[in-house]
């Protein structure tokens, strides 16, 4: 200790500020990895258990709120299983520190997301249904947005292979929809049954 | 159900719940909380049958130019009925159908109206899903703002706007493919919610005290005091606008102006052109705050009445917060569960038309409404259609009933502060309220006003969060000393109060004594 002091006094630095300030840090690091080891265990509908971070799993309201009625319990959920979950937690990660304004969100995906949403159809109806239920608004808004993209510009017949949808109008319907020819503002080729 | 935000979710819960209770409106099960599986069943039968009646009745239940929906959707019970038959809803969607109905809504409201049109074309079940009404009002309002000239529907009114080489006129003979086997709660609720009229049983109750010609001593101690509501008649025989404030009048001397209806701002006689037009569940409501400054001769032909003028907000002068609205829609258009803002009380007086309201004390929250636990929010209360429908059945047997009537023309209701209270237009009809502070309610307002989340509670002005200081420092200034006076009181009101339970109870044994005796 006291060949610290004489080291500072050597330095130029007030010894009284100094151990003020390791002081300080000593309280600083404690809180800081409080702070860190405030972690949330999540089971999901298959029993796994995941420790994550609150502010990440805080990103969804619905954690949130059972999080406030399980202090410091494991928080169920009943109906999202651990690979979808895992998909969903590495996205907030991302995210934790952009805010929760979804304006930020809006129109096109970011491009930290891009690689994150191209994934099979049926993963992205599921990560859609879990962020509702999640209530993970930013992440519902960009799946959404992906869906969109994902269709954007392709013609009818298109948007039925790609979601294995049979054509199911009757031949006289389909006249009745092609009697109503619109073409768009935007130039494309696209009509309206009204 | 979607009205004029975007987002669909905050509903979800909403919807499950309603679900339920949609199934118990017309059966004879008592609770539906220990419904079992078998019952559910029998339940959306019975549902089934009683729809079929509804749509054959004309006039009574459904409006009758919707006798059923356009496009033949039908609710998830009628599936029941017919094992075996295949959902269309769910064959058309492919692998989207493993989406809930508010989520592909959700993913809709994206889109520009040429997506939602080639994708009406894929399928049968995208054909309906993308006919959704409010889609389309999101589209016309967010594009057109409040300059849309309303036609038929929101989606004619999109196509008619934005592709106006396309000849709409020839539809109004065909009204729509109807499509067969398409099967979807949300969507069939939707469409009823849209066109349910308010059935008789719902209006009969009217339990509110009316006075006529009471004066400003008796209104203070009887109602204003003890915070209770009152209808109040005759007491705006005087006022101009009841004679002259109709649709012509109005629309003459207001012109141009813009009004605030909604999210966006419009002229009178666009919104009247609306107004008439329009089926939907929530319809746009005009509702202006700045009425008197746009056209002075609306704030000059009518006055406030005797019992409402100690106006404490008005040390504030233009910084007070917003006071006071000119109210006009159609039937159907109302305000759901709500309580005033700042702590303030309220009048209304119908000058044309005819309103119901449904009031509930300050304790009591009504069914179906789900206040955050600050109160900074209400859970997206259900729409008022859909309240009468699921939970209005409910207060019936509640201990604390709410407190309902039917205001007419010429009459003026107090909403006491904090009451929660819901209001829906049985016709056409054009209001004034305003909403007020005086010396009885002042303390609860200062006290509202110094709550740690003012900012989010406090409303109808920019400066919100130096509201309570503003506010504190003008009464100060005006009316030196009264806060302290006002606060005195109460004080020893409270001191009384206690001390009178204390006496009661001894003359309550005196007369214990005194039966005893016997």
């Amino acid at each position: 200790m006291a060949f610290t002091w004489s080291k500072t006094i050597y330095m130029g630095l007030d010894p009284i500020f100094l151990t003020e300030l390791s002081i300080s840090i000593i309280i600083f690091s404690t809180i800081a990895s409080s702070k860190k080891s405030r972690v949330s265990k999540i089971k999901t509908a298959d029993n796994e258990i995941f420790e994550v971070e609150e502010a990440v799993a805080t990103m969804s309201n619905t954690i949130k709120i059972m999080a406030g009625d399980c202090s410091g319990g494991v928080i169920p959920l009943n109906n999202v299983h651990s690979t979808i979950f895992a998909r969903v937690i590495e996205w907030c990660k991302k995210h934790v520190d952009d805010g929760e304004d979804l304006e930020y969100y809006k129109g096109a995906l970011k491009n930290c997301d891009a690689t994150f949403f191209e994934v099979d159809q049926a993963v992205l109806y599921h990560l859609l249904t879990t962020a509702n239920s999640l209530d993970i608004k930013p992440l519902l808004h960009q799946g959404c947005q992906r869906f969109v993209d994902m269709i954007n510009g392709k013609t009818v017949e298109e948007i039925r292979q790609l979601l294995h949808i049979k054509n199911d109008f009757t031949n006289e319907e389909e006249d009745e929809t092609r009697k109503k020819l619109w073409s768009s503002v935007v130039g494309m080729n696209s009509f309206i049954l009204l | 159900m979607l009205s004029c935000s975007r987002s669909l979710l905050s509903q979800t819960i909403k919807r499950k719940t309603k679900t339920k209770a949609k199934n118990k409106t017309k059966t004879r099960l008592k609770t539906n909380k220990n419904i079992s599986r078998k019952q559910k069943f029998i339940a959306k039968n019975q549902q089934l049958e009683d729809n079929e009646e509804e749509e054959e009745e004309e006039g009574f239940n459904l409006k009758s130019s919707a006798p059923s929906h356009s496009h033949g959707v039908q609710p998830l019970g009628n599936l029941y009925f017919n094992p075996g038959s295949i959902n269309s809803r769910n064959t058309g969607l492919g692998n989207l159908q493993i989406l809930s109905d508010e989520l592909v809504l959700e993913i809709l409201g994206l889109l520009e109206g040429t997506q939602l049109g080639v994708l009406a074309t894929v399928s049968k079940s995208f054909y309906v899903f993308t006919s959704h009404e409010p889609l389309w009002r999101n589209l016309v309002l967010d594009n057109l703002k409040g300059g849309f000239l309303y036609n038929r529907s929101w989606k004619v009114t999109y196509i008619s706007t934005f592709c106006p080489s396309f000849d709409v006129s020839w539809n109004s003979r065909f009204s729509g493919l109807r499509v067969k086997d398409f099967y979807s709660d949300y969507l069939f609720q939707s469409w009823l919610c849209a066109n349910l009229e308010m059935k008789p049983e719902w209006l009969e109750r009217d339990n509110i005290i009316r006075k006529r010609g009471i004066s400003l001593d008796d209104f203070v101690v009887t109602f204003e005091e003890p915070n209770r509501p009152v209808l109040l008649e005759g007491c705006i025989d005087n006022w101009d606008a009841l004679g002259k404030w109709d649709r012509d009048y109005l629309v003459n001397l207001c012109g141009d102006v813009q009004f605030s209806v909604g999210p966006v701002k419009m002229r009178l006689e666009d919104y009247f052109s609306y107004s008439d037009q329009v089926k939907e569940e929530r319809p746009l409501y005009l509702f202006d705050p700045k009425f008197a400054e746009k056209i002075p001769n609306l704030g000059s032909e009518y006055e406030v009445p005797v019992y409402f003028r100690e106006d404490l907000f008005s040390v504030l002068g233009k910084e007070r917060p917003d006071y006071r609205w000119i109210i006009i829609g159609p039937a159907g258009s109302g305000s759901s569960f709500h309580i005033d803002p700042n702590s303030t009380s309220a009048w209304n007086a119908v000058i044309r038309g005819t309103k119901k309201w449904v009031l509930f004390p300050p304790d009591v929250v009504p069914p179906g409404v789900h206040p955050s636990p600050d109160g900074a929010e209400v859970a997206c209360p259900v729409s008022i259609i859909e309240w009468f429908m699921n939970f209005y059945g409910a207060t019936k047997n509640w201990k604390k009933r709410p407190i309902e009537c039917i205001c007419k023309a010429g009459e003026v209701i107090f909403v006491p502060n904090g009451w929660w209270h819901l209001v829906i237009n049985l016709e056409e009809s054009i209001a004034i309220t305003q909403n007020y502070v005086s010396r009885r309610n002042l303390l609860n307002v200062l006290d509202f006003l110094k709550k740690p989340n003012a900012s989010e509670l406090v409303s109808g002005t920019r400066d919100r969060i130096n509201l309570y200081e503003k506010f504190k420092n003008a009464i100060e200034a005006s009316f030196p000393g009264t806060i302290d006076e006002l606060t005195l009181e109460a004080e020893e009101k409270k001191a009384q109060q206690k001390k009178m339970s204390f006496w009661d109870s001894v003359t309550d044994s005196k007369v214990g004594a005194f039966k005893f005796s016997f």
